[in-house]
């Protein structure tokens, strides 16, 4: 046999969803130490917490140094606090030890069931070395044949060995389904989890055991009276166990789908395809189909032949995850909170705990759909359509995390009412968030029609076909005459002997870090940027149009951390241009069409005179006007992909605005700098949430391929035009938009 | 002494061994090299064929073998005809019947050659055999190993007469 180049596989999407999985068992495991702290050590906590805050006011009697009052609060009862988070890692650890545990034995267990194995045949066992030397497995694992009841094959690291268990039933197979079964198993070595997904099922079994303990405790000290405690303690551990049933099921999912695309590239696709066809469909019935671990046979066919209808996050973990991101938000905080109270690092406390929040948002988020779409499609395919069900998932999971979290007294409650605008505000920043990254993803997008390659087409560059990239293994006989394919395998679905795509070669996602730091960044704004917005101000009112200006105002112009987030925005157009490869000079050169569209409004309209300080706020305006301008109409040409070109096209806008007017007015400028970075970080935040606020729905449209020729420089035209006609509604609408008609 | 769920396969195991090696042989030749093998694991199993073993990770495509598949309905049929009549197969089959697949069962015809199973009564038997198949194989696959049994049971009588 030839030495050839493994078939890898492409990157995994996933790994951010194991991370999901520990989150659930950590949070599980805090939320039952928190609540034994309570039985265990409340009443010393309650006591102690009391005595401090007498002692407080006893310490500094004026009632006005509030600041010196709670720093001699927090240190008299820092040591009863961090005993609190002592008791809520200590749960932690033990949920994640116990999973671990179950992540051990269970495989054992499984084997066990399953019954004695044998060795197969010689012939047998070296194909499947083969099979392993060609995806890349270094160590072939070893090869058993199950016991004469066995359905499935199926692989498992258990008793020091990663081993590939057949079902006797195997040896009916033509060659080429045999080497489709085996590639298949390998596929999942290969992908190095067969550990990792015993983790996931292990949750299921560790939170019944862990989380009734407290309820133990309470029983034997006889404190069970508190019946609606008791119900909403169960209720919310119900419900973590619901995210972790609903984890495992996307990961057992997605990891088939990954196997099956793994062994289709090295080969196997035809044969696999057609083993999936004439497996059995799934039990009836909505509620089975939809708890089912595995994927119905049908959509494993249709993902063979399409990569791209891989979701990259399913809606189902999309909403998982960012209710446990805010989960993390609301609950990790007073965790960290309390385990930092009274150190130098008490008032990093919240960041650290959004730092978490939106680390876990871009690990599953970002990087799901980032590798969906490096690994989907082809160069000349389009990038996969939005994934409407995952965007809506994610907003819908981020309000049911808020709404339901661990801890609702720390997040929920301005002044002890519920804050109903954090629901509203934080959701829709956070999709608008997720609807940027995905546009990164669409600015691969190529011009020209768009449409799927037939399977006969030529191989675009970059592709791996398995003839070229593996020397076909020597046919090895491994059973006796076998049945004709076509009657071992009768087709049960829709398509059967349709053509398999081939795949797009691996290493296209290898910018990942980037993605993974860029949606953070995104993540992380559209969590401060909602808080924001959902703190009740004076003005800030429903009540159009004044309430939604004052909303913009506190948002975008007067936001804390307005010049982070324009660091932001620079960042996602570099990250944009690096996408858009050729096509970036062509849409930056529309963004300063616009912008100078704009710009000359702003100088040409006749504006009745105003304060010094308002002159510029009209310029802020404008230029966030040019650059929103330039994004509606991009997402009104192209939908979700036109996100992508807006990333970089609306930010040129925007600045072009300002360098503009500061080259205009650069001589009477005291200090030019100062001047420079407000001009540069307010419509760059402005448009930061005009973007999120616009990015969700971004998110839900279809994608359409980008103008070339005279239709792309029409399109600059009308970008232009729009910026110039928005900016003169802007300025012409009575000064509404300026910080003093507030 | 084999499994309780078994012992009633073994009072007639010479016979549910031959028929079955006699589908297997016409039906599923692919898995003729293991009949053995697998009629002894049939004969000794710890656990009933029904709860055929399906692990949670599992790659989603069934490829059981279908040697214990044949020996179940196999021994399903014996058991209805040579023993007492187990209560769920009592409504498929006739007393007629029953005596007929017992001659051929036992090699020894009860009435002259051609007046093998009539084409209802063939019917029966092969209800009766789908059904206990289609347990653990698709229906068509079902459909074919009860017209195998069928087939392999009047081989048998002609053979004999």
């Amino acid at each position: 046999m030839t030495t050839a180049v493994p078939v890898r596989r492409p990157p995994s999407a996933t790994r951010g969803q194991y991370l999901l999985v520990i989150v659930v068992l950590l949070l599980a495991g805090a939320f039952a130490g928190r609540v034994g702290h309570l039985l265990l050590a409340g009443e010393e906590w309650i006591a102690t917490t009391s005595a401090c805050l007498s002692s407080a006011a006893e310490i500094v009697p004026d009632p006005t140094a509030i600041p010196e009052r709670q720093r001699v609060f927090n240190e008299c009862r820092a040591t009863v606090e961090h005993r609190l988070a002592g008791y809520d890692v200590a749960g932690a650890l033990l949920t994640l030890t116990l999973a671990m545990a179950f992540a051990w034995l269970l495989p054992r267990l499984m084997l066990r069931r399953v019954g004695p194995r044998r060795p197969v045949p010689g012939p047998l066992r070296d194909r499947a070395a083969a099979i392993a030397a060609q995806l890349g497995v270094r160590r072939a694992p070893a090869l058993e044949m199950g016991p004469w009841d066995l359905q499935e094959p199926f692989t498992v690291r258990a008793n020091g060995a990663t081993r590939i268990v057949l079902p006797p039933g195997v040896r009916r197979l033509p060659e080429e389904a045999l080497d489709a079964v085996l590639r298949h198993e390998t596929a999942h070595v290969a992908a190095g989890d067969v550990t990792l997904v015993w983790l996931t099922r292990s949750t299921l079994w560790a939170l019944p055991v862990m989380l009734p303990i407290p309820l133990v405790v309470a029983t034997i000290q006889g404190r069970l009276g508190d019946v609606p405690f008791w119900l909403e303690y169960l209720s919310r551990g119900a419900l973590l166990w619901l995210a972790a049933y609903l984890l495992a099921r996307g990961v057992m999912r997605t990891r088939e789908h990954e196997a099956d695309t793994h062994a289709a590239r090295a080969g196997s696709g035809q044969a696999l395809a057609a083993l999936l066809t004439a497996a059995p469909p799934p039990r009836p019935g909505r509620l089975s189909r939809l708890l089912a671990m595995h994927p119905p046979p049908a959509r494993r066919v249709a993902i063979l032949r399409d990569p791209s209808l891989l979701p990259g996050i399913p809606a189902v973990t999309a909403a998982v995850a960012a209710a446990l991101a805010m989960a993390i938000w609301s609950f990790g905080a007073t965790i960290v909170a309390a385990g930092l109270l009274a150190t130098p690092l008490e008032p990093y406390s919240p960041f650290l705990a959004g730092l978490l929040a939106v680390a876990l948002l871009a690990t599953t988020w970002g990087l799901a759909l980032w590798l969906r779409a490096a690994t989907s499609g082809a160069p000349q395919a389009p990038t996969p359509g939005p994934p409407r069900a995952a965007m809506l998932g994610l907003a819908a999971g981020s309000a049911a995390g808020l709404l339901l979290s661990l801890n609702p007294a720390a997040m929920l409650t301005v002044a002890g009412a519920p804050n109903w605008r954090q629901l509203i505000f934080v959701p829709l920043t956070l999709a608008g968030a997720g609807g940027c990254t995905l546009a990164l993803t669409a600015t691969r997008s190529r011009p020209g029609p768009w449409r799927r390659q037939p399977a006969s087409a030529p191989l675009p560059a970059g592709s791996v076909p398995a003839s070229e990239s593996f020397a076909p293994i020597e046919p090895v006989p491994i059973a006796a005459p076998a049945a004709p394919a076509a009657r071992a395998m009768p087709a049960r679905h829709p398509g059967a002997g349709h053509p398999v795509p081939q795949f797009p070669a691996p290493g296209a996602g290898r910018r990942w870090p980037v993605t993974a730091v860029l949606s953070a960044a995104a993540f992380a704004g559209a969590i401060w940027i909602g808080s924001v917005l959902a703190v009740p101000l004076p003005f800030a009112t429903f009540g159009l149009p004044d309430g939604l200006i004052g909303l913009l105002w506190q948002g975008g112009f007067a936001g804390e951390w307005r010049h982070v987030i324009a660091v932001g925005v620079v960042a996602f157009a570099l990250a944009a241009t690096a996408g858009l490869g050729r096509r970036a000079g062509l849409v930056a050169a529309g963004g300063l069409l616009a912008g100078l569209g704009a710009l000359a409004v702003r100088w040409l309209a006749p504006l009745g005179p105003v304060e010094p300080h308002h002159v510029g706020e009209r310029d802020w305006w404008t230029g966030a006007a040019a650059g929103f301008a330039v994004t509606l109409l991009l997402l009104g040409l192209r939908g979700a992909s036109g996100l992508g070109d807006a990333l970089l096209a609306a930010p040129v806008a925007a600045l072009t605005v300002s360098a503009g007017v500061l080259l205009r007015f650069l001589p009477g400028y005291e200090d030019p700098l100062s001047s420079a970075l407000i001009y540069a970080s307010r419509p760059l935040s402005m448009l930061a949430l005009l973007t999120l606020a616009v990015g969700a729905a971004a998110g839900l449209l279809p994608s359409r391929p980008p103008a070339t020729g005279r239709r792309a420089w029409l399109t600059a035209a009308t970008g232009a035009g729009l910026a110039a006609a928005l900016t003169l509604a802007v300025l012409l609408s009575g000064d509404r938009f300026l910080s003093a008609g507030l | 002494m084999p499994p309780a769920h078994n012992r009633a396969v073994t009072a007639h195991w010479t016979e549910v061994r031959e028929v079955g090696e006699s589908v297997v042989r016409t039906a599923y030749p692919a898995e003729l090299e293991d009949f053995d093998a697998a009629a002894e694991w049939f004969r000794t199993a710890p656990r009933p064929l029904a709860h055929g073993v399906r692990p949670p990770v599992g790659m989603g495509v069934e490829f059981a073998s279908v040697v214990p598949v044949v020996l179940s309905a196999v021994s399903l049929l014996a058991t209805a005809v040579l023993g007492s009549v187990v209560e769920d197969t009592a409504k498929y089959l006739t007393s007629t019947t029953r005596e007929k697949l017992a001659a051929a069962f036992r090699r020894r015809p009860a009435v002259a050659a051609p007046d093998w199973l009539t084409p209802e009564q063939e019917r029966e038997v092969f209800r009766l055999i789908r059904e206990r198949a289609a347990d653990r194989l698709p229906e068509d696959e079902a459909h074919r190993l009860a017209e195998a049994v069928i087939g392999a049971l009047r081989l048998r009588v002609a053979d004999e007469t």
